[in-house]
């Protein structure tokens, strides 16, 4: 029995390591579709969990036996009342405590996708193994468990390894393996010595019996699994989420089963962002990027209308139909009976309202149109004849099209490219929203040049089209906007480099742009035409005018606007009679919509000398973000002006004037944010040393508060808690004193005798709380007399750490004398 | 820290009181040692009394033995003394042609064993198995002796030649090692102020104990409550002293069980029914430094480095 447990302690070390090392491999594979701040708060939560089940464990273990063991324990103390059994059997708290823990990941799973979150029920599955092997491992009390445990994280491990994408997981199944073998031989190789070949025998039938039967049940089950059983070819009942195998889809699965037969053209990339990255749709009536050369299957689905294709080899297609049975058997002739054609499942189209789909930093801005030239009212269009030029970039056996080396891109203030995605699914426009800084794009095998172009307002376009085809996902590479780099672009030095243009076109003299550059004036009247001037003026916008969604929404509306035209603008001719231009009215108004918030910085930026140019097109809510599926739907409710100014050397920077949409954000180097917040940093870090350094010489008065605070506020407690408080407030005060008690002189003694505290005018109540306090403690118990609790409350106010204090120079004279009083004496015995 | 000074009360049963008054009356100025020697009685252990010549050694045990009534016997111990001399022996008697039996100074209540280490180990060793048996074989006889039997012995610290210092284990009998040391000048004056008047009898008339009284006030000595947290703090510093570096030898489980015994007893003459921490400590010098063979010649210091390295009982 105490071998076993000894062995049984060695060998848990091991399980737990094994446990652990599973549960970071589903970690890993959680990372890679969910935040790892929630993964980090429920493996808190979870290993806090474990936590207490062993502390409970531990705690009833100790209240519970002494010297008789648990099962013997439980039996005597169930002669006597059955709650006592209850409250004491350490097992039944580990039994509850493991199955809360075990099935914690499942609940919180199931709460969390009530509220809109969680996660796939096979992660919550995963989960469960994972913390069931910890906790079997944890608190094995037999060797079979500390087995089952090792068969949980084994498993566990094999399956995260196995499903997942990335080449490291497999470095965490190495790790396991080899934890797993020296698990393996530290505690079975003396028995695999002791197993000579010619000492084993088969004592009985039933270890080839439970073979057989075991073979029988894994043949059954990879029979049924692999779909070849006409009673589960349909899965009736959904244990994980799918995406539409059984008719239901659901956000949280993962990449797998598609919507049905059809769409599982994901096959070499399981992450797949689009439906189809390829040809799936080549047997849909509706016009295609892609077409199949292919004159050897008879017809090609004809399409109702169709475009500019690109021609696919028949080996990119997949054969869909089904074989035909043949029989070569003695009848010598084909048979007549045909294959059934299998039942087709319905496809239900997953209906959605968004236009596309936008993988990638979410708050971004997708540019189609850009007007340069302003009448007062309207945004005109100046169709550019020097459009950017582009070039193909072969990556891997796809092929890029990148802008060119010597663009704007290239001197800009960019550094570090971010790769995102778009996925049109209702989009009625051939052009290409693009964010700004757009380096690089591509379309699945889409390989010629020209199915790409510039437009004269430099935004990307698929030319000769009426749209971007339905469903067709378009890959981009931006540059990333460098904070630093812009700043030292728009630094004085380099400062004339942004004068205006003499391309600038001209600003009418209306009322409203007068305005307009008379409060550009105002706000800034000594601009030096620098980045800091840009930023000032914008966030003034943004937090001195309103927004207003409410109110003309398009461009078009917008110019329409006349002052007594339209009712709906009633109350702002009402605010200024003589309000002529849509931008005069908001700008007296304060209120307006993002055209006009964009409209009127860029008509103030002018007048500070940056080019500026309006751009529309759409906004990536952060808030309609599907954290779930990685992606952003966008709407037509998205659609967005905002304008961009122009730094010099080509570069145009996007600005968002309009409150409540996310300003764009640059990349900032840790250094870079370090030097520009250096003095808020410091003072911050001083003021919480020096807020640190108070607290730490105030704290005997801090203390001395808290407890004069409590004081009048008396505790109802026990006796002895009362002594063990009243003493440890004692300990605490001579601490802070500078007198601390040594641990092997008894409270009294120092206090009375060493601290000579009995000469004070309450050293009556010392000596009646000691000698109650011993009696309660040593004397068999009893308890504080009222005047002992007097005692109690008179000691609390009066040894205070200030009283303590003065005795500090007494104590240390008394002490010395004491000390050298003892040696001389000693040192007389001795000498004779 | 520790402080031997620390008084008991003096309260207590009244006739204890008497005799603590009686007692500082004949010895001046040395109340802490009174209360070890009280202790020591409590504590049914017998005393070593170590130190100077003319310090009172004798004084102190004439008094003690005059208080209770008690039959008193004195031995001077020199290196020709025999153990007969101190147990007794069987004489032929010519008259009834019987033997008969001469008892020795041992058939007493209180025994004053002087400078003990000038005998043979022959004639120490017979003290101890009285002293450790309450009880001497003479001639195959076991006489027991009384039980209240108590050995004060003295011995001289200098001057140890032609000595025979007294062999560890039985040091173990005694219960306690006590230095009277010189009295302050107080004391001093006290003693020279009371020699000066007219010569009275020396001593004082009448017990202030009985001997039934004093084995009552033993037995309920041995009844003083030592709660399981104060036998745990003692048995960690026995512990202590049997791993200390300069201990040669630590305390014996006997040696335990009597700082025990004179806890309690230190507990009794503080008018306490039970064990404090502070009595254990109180206690520990003159119970240690007769049974620790320490390793270095101080070992007071010794005890005092234990007595700092364990942690008193926390009250909880």
């Amino acid at each position: 029995m105490r071998a076993s447990r000894l062995s049984l302690d060695r060998r848990r070390s091991g399980a737990i390591v094994l446990a652990v090392i599973s549960i970071a491999a589903l970690v890993r594979l959680r990372s890679t579709c969910e935040s790892l701040g929630v993964i980090a708060i429920e493996t808190a939560l979870h290993a806090a969990l474990v936590g207490a089940t062993g502390w409970i464990f531990a705690i009833s273990k100790r209240s519970g036996t002494r010297g008789l063991t648990t099962s013997q324990r439980s039996v005597s103390e169930g002669d006597r009342s059955g709650k006592a059994t209850i409250t004491r059997n350490p097992q039944t708290f580990l039994l509850i405590g493991g199955t809360v823990c075990v099935l914690f990941p499942i609940v919180a799973n199931f709460l969390a996708r009530q509220a809109g979150g969680g996660t796939g029920e096979e992660i919550a599955y995963l989960g469960a193994l994972a913390w069931g092997g910890l906790v079997a491992a944890l608190f094995a009390q037999l060797n079979r468990t500390l087995s089952i445990s090792v068969v949980c994280s084994g498993f566990l491990t094999l399956f995260t390894t196995v499903s997942s994408d990335h080449h490291q997981a497999v470095y965490i199944a190495f790790l396991w393996g080899m934890v797993c073998l020296w698990w393996l031989i530290a505690n079975h190789w003396e028995r695999v010595e002791a197993c000579q070949i010619d000492s084993v025998k088969s004592t009985n039938m039933r270890t080839p019996l439970a073979i057989i039967a075991g073979g029988l049940v894994f043949v059954i089950a990879a029979w049924t699994a692999s779909g070849r059983s006409v009673m589960f070819s349909r899965p009736s009942l959904e244990l994980v989420q799918t995406s539409g195998g059984s008719g239901r889809y659901d956000a949280a699965a993962r990449s797998g089963v598609g919507n049905g037969d059809a769409v599982v053209a994901a096959r070499d990339h399981a992450a797949s962002f689009g439906a189809v990255d390829t040809d799936v749709f080549l047997d849909s009536p509706m016009p295609s990027l892609f077409d199949i050369f292919n004159d050897q299957f008879g017809e090609p689905v004809r399409k109702k209308k169709t475009e500019r294709a690109i021609a696919l080899a028949p080996r990119d297609t997949r054969s869909t139909s089904s074989r035909t049975a043949q029989s070569n058997s003695s009848t010598q002739s084909f048979t007549t009976r045909r294959s059934e054609p299998k039942p087709r499942q319905p496809l239900k189209d997953v209906r959605s309202n968004a236009t596309m789909f936008w993988i990638g930093r979410v708050g971004e801005r997708l540019a189609t149109e850009r007007y340069t030239r302003f009448d007062g009212t309207e945004w005109h269009q100046e169709l550019q004849e020097n459009k950017p030029t582009f070039g193909e970039l072969k990556i891997g056996e796809r092929v890029w099209f990148s802008t060119d080396a010597n663009s704007g891109l290239a001197t800009g203030p960019y550094a570090d490219s971010v790769a995102e995605a778009v996925k049109f699914t209702r989009f009625r426009s051939n052009r290409i929203p693009t964010p700004a800084g757009v380096q690089m794009w591509h379309i699945d095998l889409v390989d010629k040049a020209d199915f790409f172009g510039f437009t004269g307002d430099h935004c990307l376009e698929m030319p000769g089209r009426d749209h971007v085809p339905d469903y067709t996902t378009v890959r981009l590479v931006s540059r990333l906007i460098d904070r630093e780099k812009l700043e030292a672009l728009t630094s004085a030095s380099t400062g004339a480099a942004i004068a205006p243009a003499s391309s600038e076109p001209e600003l009418p003299s209306d009322r409203g742009v007068q305005l307009a550059k008379q409060i550009a004036r105002e706000w800034l009247p000594n601009s030096s035409s620098r980045w800091a001037d840009v930023q000032l003026l914008v966030e003034r916008l943004r937090s001195e005018f309103a927004f207003d969604r409410s109110g003309s929404t398009s461009l078009a509306k917008a110019s329409n606007a006349e002052p007594g035209a339209d009712p709906e603008t009633e109350s702002d001719t009402a605010l200024d009679e003589g309000a002529s231009t849509p931008l005069e009215t908001f700008l007296m108004t304060r209120r307006g919509n993002d055209v006009m918030f964009a409209t009127a910085a860029a008509v103030m930026l002018r007048e500070l000398g940056f080019p500026t140019r309006l751009v529309t097109g759409f906004y990536v809510d952060p808030n309609s973000y599907d954290r779930m599926a990685g992606q952003t739907p966008i709407t037509a409710a998205d659609a967005h002006a905002w304008l961009e100014v122009n730094i010099g050397a080509d570069t145009w920077i996007p600005l968002e004037p309009t409150p409540g949409y996310r300003t764009p954000t640059y990349r900032t180097t840790w250094l870079y944010l370090i030097k520009r917040n250096a003095s808020m940093i410091a003072g911050t870090v001083v003021g919480l040393l020096s807020g640190a350094c108070l607290l730490w010489l105030s704290r005997a008065y801090l203390f001395e508060c808290l407890l004069r605070i409590a004081s009048y506020f008396p505790p109802v407690v026990s006796d002895r808690r009362r002594v063990r408080f009243v003493v440890g407030v004692l300990d605490r005060r001579c601490r802070f004193a500078g007198i601390a008690r040594p641990r092997s002189i008894s409270p009294r003694e120092w206090l009375l005798r060493n601290l000579a505290l009995d000469r004070t005018p309450w050293s009556g109540s010392l000596n009646r709380f000691f000698n109650e306090a011993d009696q309660l403690n040593y004397g068999g118990g009893g308890g504080l007399s009222a005047e002992g609790r007097k005692a109690c409350k008179e000691i609390w106010r009066e040894a205070s750490t200030f009283y303590l204090r003065r005795l500090r120079p007494h104590k240390s004279t008394a002490w010395q004398t004491n000390k050298t009083n003892e040696t001389v004496s000693v040192h007389a015995t001795t000498e004779f | 820290m520790l402080q031997l000074s620390s008084k008991p009360k003096q309260t207590g049963d009244a006739a204890l009181g008497l005799l603590r008054e009686r007692l500082n009356r004949v010895l001046l100025g040395k109340r802490d040692k009174i209360e070890l020697v009280l202790a020591c009685l409590l504590a049914q252990g017998h005393l070593l009394l170590d130190d100077l010549p003319g310090l009172g050694k004798t004084t102190l045990a004439k008094a003690v033995a005059q208080s209770f009534g008690a039959k008193f016997a004195r031995v001077q111990c020199t290196p020709d003394l025999l153990p007969t001399d101190i147990t007794g022996f069987n004489l032929f008697n010519q008259k009834t042609r019987e033997f008969e039996f001469h008892a020795g100074p041992v058939f007493s209540d209180i025994l004053l064993a002087d400078e003990i280490n000038r005998t043979t180990p022959r004639t120490q060793s017979a003290l101890f198995e009285a002293m450790a048996e309450r009880q001497v074989s003479i001639d195959g006889i076991s006489r027991t002796l009384s039980s209240t039997f108590f050995v004060i012995a003295t011995q001289n610290p200098i001057d140890s030649h032609g000595a025979y210092p007294l062999p560890e284990a039985q040091l173990d009998r005694f219960a306690m090692r006590v230095e009277i040391g010189y009295p302050d000048s107080e004391a001093q004056l006290a003693i020279l102020s009371a020699a000066c008047g007219p010569t009275s009898k020396a001593t004082e008339e009448g017990t202030s104990l009985t001997l039934e009284a004093l084995a009552k006030l033993q037995n309920e000595t041995s009844q003083v409550r030592v709660d399981p947290r104060i036998q745990r703090y003692l048995i960690e510093l026995c512990n202590a002293t049997r791993q200390h570096e300069s201990i040669a030898l630590g305390v014996s489980p006997r040696g335990m069980l009597l700082w025990q015994r004179v806890a309690q007893a230190w507990a009794k003459l503080s008018d306490r029914d039970f064990v404090i921490p502070e009595d254990i400590q109180a206690v520990a010098i003159p119970v240690l430094t007769v049974r620790l063979v320490a390793r270095v010649k101080n070992s007071e210091s010794v005890v005092h480095s234990i007595l700092s390295s364990i942690a008193v009982p926390k009250y909880q």
